[in-house]
């Protein structure tokens, strides 16, 4: 009788003692791996998301300050491709020739190097587009196009110069190189012709 | 008796433990990929910005224009209180009017890259309005709106304003 009992406590403890059973072992790890693979792989789209936002702002603030460089000239300028056609300089596409309020004469134009298209800009006719003249775009901006288009710019037409500006961006940035940003703005020249 | 009881009580913490983990995980994930789509909308306001100051760039054309033809600065044709919808190419019609806005969305063109109005391009999701509003005898009140329905619904706008007066240099 007495050892009995003693069995029977051993038993009991026995089961106390127990592990988990292979099915339950297989669900938790199943289940863990399942919640780490979903957590990995969301923090690891937050990154590149932070990543392609910042490129974009970047971008995006790069050419904001481009534009803002030609709008400031473009206003106080006159004598835009008077000589030329009636939307390209010199039947140049992507490149806009004017006076200064200096009365210098000023480029802004469209040349791609090494595969990134950048705006550049210089004294003279354009003609050293690509080769001496500064880009004022930086490296980490791709710029698609760039276009002027121009309305009013002959002298009697009685209507201001207006140019309209047509540029489109990409940030250098892997994911994002295939989103092309077309921003379109006019300015209308402070200087009247007419 | 005793075993089957234990065993059971685990296995349930456990799976309830897991799932309310898994629900806290499912909405960081969720809030992550709505930052994706904040992308799009940062870039919508950049284009938003751009057409609301090409329109007030317009109008200041526009007046200009009145005073090389009618030397005055504004034209008689043009009523206040109404709508207006400009783009890069408009000009005065006969008696001096500008195009009324019919509510249509600005066209984007992919071949010219060009945003305006009979275009021959797509429709964008911008909508565009001049509002012209005269408050002074020489002072004139311009608004250029542009709206949009942003990506996930709720609207986007961008007011610009700008005062014209009845002084040239």
């Amino acid at each position: 009788m007495k050892s009995f009992e003693k069995k029977q406590k051993a038993d009991d403890q026995m089961v106390k003692r127990g592990g988990f059973t292979l099915v339950e072992l297989l669900v938790a790890i199943g289940l863990f791996s399942t919640i780490v693979t979903i957590g990995v792989g969301g923090f690891a789209r937050a990154l590149r998301t932070e990543r392609q936002a910042a490129a974009l702002l970047a971008a995006n603030s790069n050419i904001s300050l481009s534009l803002e460089q030609m709008a400031r000239e473009i206003r106080t300028g006159s004598d835009f491709c008077v000589t030329g056609s009636s939307t390209d300089c010199f039947g140049e596409p992507g490149l806009l020739v004017f006076n200064n309020a200096n009365k210098k004469m000023v480029t802004y134009c469209y040349a791609a190097t090494n595969g990134i298209g950048r705006i550049e800009r210089g004294l003279g006719n354009g003609s050293s587009c690509g080769s001496s003249y500064q880009p004022i775009t930086a490296d980490n901006v791709d710029v698609r196009y760039l276009t002027f288009v121009l309305n009013g710019n002959m002298p009697d037409d009685s209507y201001p110069p207006r140019i309209t500006i047509l540029i489109g961006i990409s940030p250098r940035e892997s994911g994002l190189s295939s989103t092309t940003l077309n921003i379109q703005t006019t300015v209308s020249s402070r200087v009247s012709d007419s | 008796m005793h075993r089957t009881k234990r065993d059971g009580q685990a296995l349930v913490e456990a799976m309830i433990a897991i799932s309310v983990l898994t629900v806290g995980f499912l909405g960081i994930v969720t809030l992550l990929s709505r930052s994706l789509s904040l992308n799009r909308t940062v870039a919508d306001q950049y284009l938003g910005s751009y057409l609301a100051a090409e329109g007030i760039e317009i109008v200041r054309n526009l007046l200009d224009a009145s005073i090389i033809q009618e030397k005055s600065w504004w034209k008689s044709g043009v009523i206040e209180g109404k709508d207006y919808a400009v783009d890069y190419t408009t000009s005065f019609q006969d008696g001096g009017f500008l195009p009324l806005s019919t509510g249509a969305p600005l066209q984007y063109n992919a071949a010219t890259n060009l945003y305006g109005y009979d275009i021959g391009g797509k429709n964008t999701i911008f909508r565009r309005v001049i509002r012209v509003e005269k408050i002074g005898s020489d002072e004139m009140r311009v608004n250029a709106v542009v709206s949009w329905q942003m990506r996930g619904g709720g609207t986007g706008e961008v007011d610009v304003e700008d005062h014209f007066y009845n002084w040239r240099p």
